[in-house]
């Protein structure tokens, strides 16, 4: 593994980027479906569910973005020098993972074809105070260039505004993605998502989304042995944060299980073992995504960074199952009439979305790499503390 | 296609449909007349109104079937109008019909979602979310709405139910029973269901 790190790092610096652009191309057919065949006809969404793979993809890749960005806070505002590893390379991320969360959203919305830009100005002197997408892009809007400036104020070593910045911008992140949340609980038409822990189960989970992705570069990155004590003080605060998710997961199934309220007691339906999003919720967001992890990291005692650094790819993989979960699960059964009966409505994710996914994860690898490549971040593998 | 957005009818009407539920015989008139008046797209999900059937048994246990006629139920409270980020979806203050300006519409569906009734779906051809207008474009000509003008079973009734000479006031006034849909949302619909001795 380490033979094939370092000559991979040696002797061709730029496959990454090379291969970042062929997972990128990828989404070059979702975009082409796209423009011969429009969205609906491209997409798996219907009427009955208009939220599918690009509204969970989003709200996977910002809830990256608010982890990343709260490792690089607690390094920076409360000098927690474990965190305070590779900052630039996380601060990257974070901002990278914001530019795939705006490139899959927008062939989630209708107007790719219309003209966005007095579409924006429009948007911005129409205060919908009331509508939590309405904050979320006004949020988000923000969000990119304070990022933008604590990469910048890293890369030139002003500490301080790099710490104003980073403060500012996961305070920014912190909040927006509560509003991402808030776009699903404020909705009292969907009982699934209108519940009070939905909100702490979005932000928990993306919070250790973040400190997944952080193991995984530090082993990515090598010389493990020089980061012991961060990967266990990382481990742990995964632990903690995966084992908080765990609680949120089972008690809601208990709870919501129990519910008179028919609405949810129909939703609940789809989360038994052989309802339609049973395995999914089981099998890859608990099992794989939350226990897995925990016995892994446990296994090696917080300190093994090949175990940790798995245990947060298993855990990236059961977040993202998780909002599929949470954003489908929401849509799949309705009635508009209290007397007529539950219809359970399906969703099965396009090829065209599909590629658009797997394209956004190039679009992110690509701003990663080529931040990394402009900035001289590859070199800096001696000393990488901020 | 009309400009339904800017135009004006009388101010201070309270617009609404009365439907009286045992005359409607699911001939789909409505569904028809109201696809072919406002071009509407043709694929089963594209639909402002349409009709459920409900199957069930009666006190003898013999089975029975029923109709139910639905359409946006233009809301006091319309959730829709609140979630809209862009103000596409807006409700008349001068007589609470709930529209879509298409051209601020960026389609991100929070307002489908958001609805209780499914009363919404998405026309790619306009590159807006699309629903019922009371079929306002009529009502400024003095029409009724096409449903109601097709309904061959005078189910569909429309008007002001703040004029109490209108003759949906009278059915209101006159009803045995009046139900709304999932009225324990809070979103005070405009659709009005009653039963009415004949």
């Amino acid at each position: 593994m380490n033979k094939v790190r370092r000559y991979v790092q040696t002797k061709h610096k730029n496959i990454w980027l090379v291969l970042s652009f062929c997972l990128a191309a990828i989404a070059i057919y979702g975009i082409t479906q796209v423009f011969l065949h429009g969205q609906e006809a491209s997409y798996g969404v219907s009427r009955e569910v208009p939220w599918g793979l690009l509204i969970i993809s989003y709200s996977f890749f910002v809830g990256i973005t608010l982890g990343t960005a709260v490792v690089g806070a607690l390094a920076h505002v409360f000098k927690i020098e474990d965190f305070n590893i590779m900052s630039k390379k996380v601060a990257l991320v974070s901002l990278a993972s914001l530019v795939a969360a705006f490139f899959v959203i927008f062939w989630d919305l209708a107007s790719p074809f219309k003209f966005q830009v007095l579409r924006l100005v429009v948007y911005f002197t129409e205060f919908k105070v009331t509508s939590p997408i309405w904050w979320l892009v006004v949020l988000y809007a923000l969000e990119l260039p304070l990022l933008a400036f604590e990469v910048y104020f890293l890369l030139s070593k002003e500490k301080n505004s790099a710490l104003f910045a980073s403060l500012i911008g996961s305070s920014v992140g912190l909040i927006a993605y509560g509003v991402m949340a808030l776009v699903f609980d404020s909705n009292g038409s969907r009982p699934l998502w209108h519940t009070s822990s939905f909100a702490l189960f979005f932000i928990i989970s993306a919070i250790a989304g973040g400190f997944s992705v952080v193991l995984v570069m530090i082993f990515l990155n090598g010389n493990t042995s020089k980061y012991k004590k961060p990967i266990e003080a990382l481990s742990k605060t995964l632990f903690f944060l995966l084992t908080f998710m765990f609680i949120i997961d089972f008690w809601n199934i208990v709870i919501n299980s129990y519910s008179p309220d028919t609405e949810l007691g129909s939703t609940m339906r789809l989360f038994q073992w052989n309802g339609v999003l049973g395995k999914n919720f089981y099998i890859y967001e608990v099992f794989l995504g939350i226990v897995i992890p925990l016995l892994l990291i446990a296994f090696g005692k917080f300190k093994n960074p090949l175990l940790s650094s798995f245990a947060g790819i298993l855990s990236i993989i059961g977040i993202f199952f998780a909002r599929f979960d949470a954003v489908i699960g929401g849509q799949l059964m309705s009635r508009p009439s209290r007397e007529l009966d539950f219809v359970q409505h399906s969703y099965i994710a396009s090829n065209t979305e599909i590629s658009l996914l797997i394209g956004s994860f190039g679009v992110a690898a690509i701003v990663y790499f080529l931040g990394a490549k402009f900035f001289n971040l590859e070199e800096e593998r001696v000393d990488e503390q901020a | 296609m009309m400009n339904i957005v800017n135009k004006k009818l009388n101010k201070n009407q309270n617009l609404a449909m009365v439907i009286i539920g045992d005359r409607c015989v699911n001939c789909n008139a409505c569904y028809v007349a109201c696809k072919t008046d406002w071009e509407i797209p043709a694929i089963k999900e594209a639909y402002r109104t349409k009709v459920w059937e409900i199957e069930s048994e009666d006190n003898e246990g013999k089975p029975t079937i029923s109709f139910l006629p639905v359409l946006c139920n233009h809301c006091e409270n319309a959730p829709c109008v609140t979630v809209c980020p862009t103000g596409a979806s807006f409700k008349r203050d001068e007589d609470g019909i709930v529209l879509v300006n298409p051209d601020m519409c960026i389609g991100c569906k929070a307002c489908m979602v958001a609805c209780p009734y499914d009363a919404r779906y998405y026309d790619e051809e306009k590159q807006s979310v699309d629903k019922c207008t009371f079929c306002l474009p009529r009502l400024s000509v003095g029409l009724d709405p096409a449903c109601v003008d097709t309904c061959v079973g005078e189910s569909r009734n429309f008007g002001d139910i703040s004029d109490p000479d209108s003759s949906v006031a009278k059915l209101l006034k006159n009803a045995t029973s009046i139900s709304r849909l999932k009225e324990d949302k809070g979103t005070l619909p405009n659709v009005y269901y009653i039963t009415i001795n004949e």
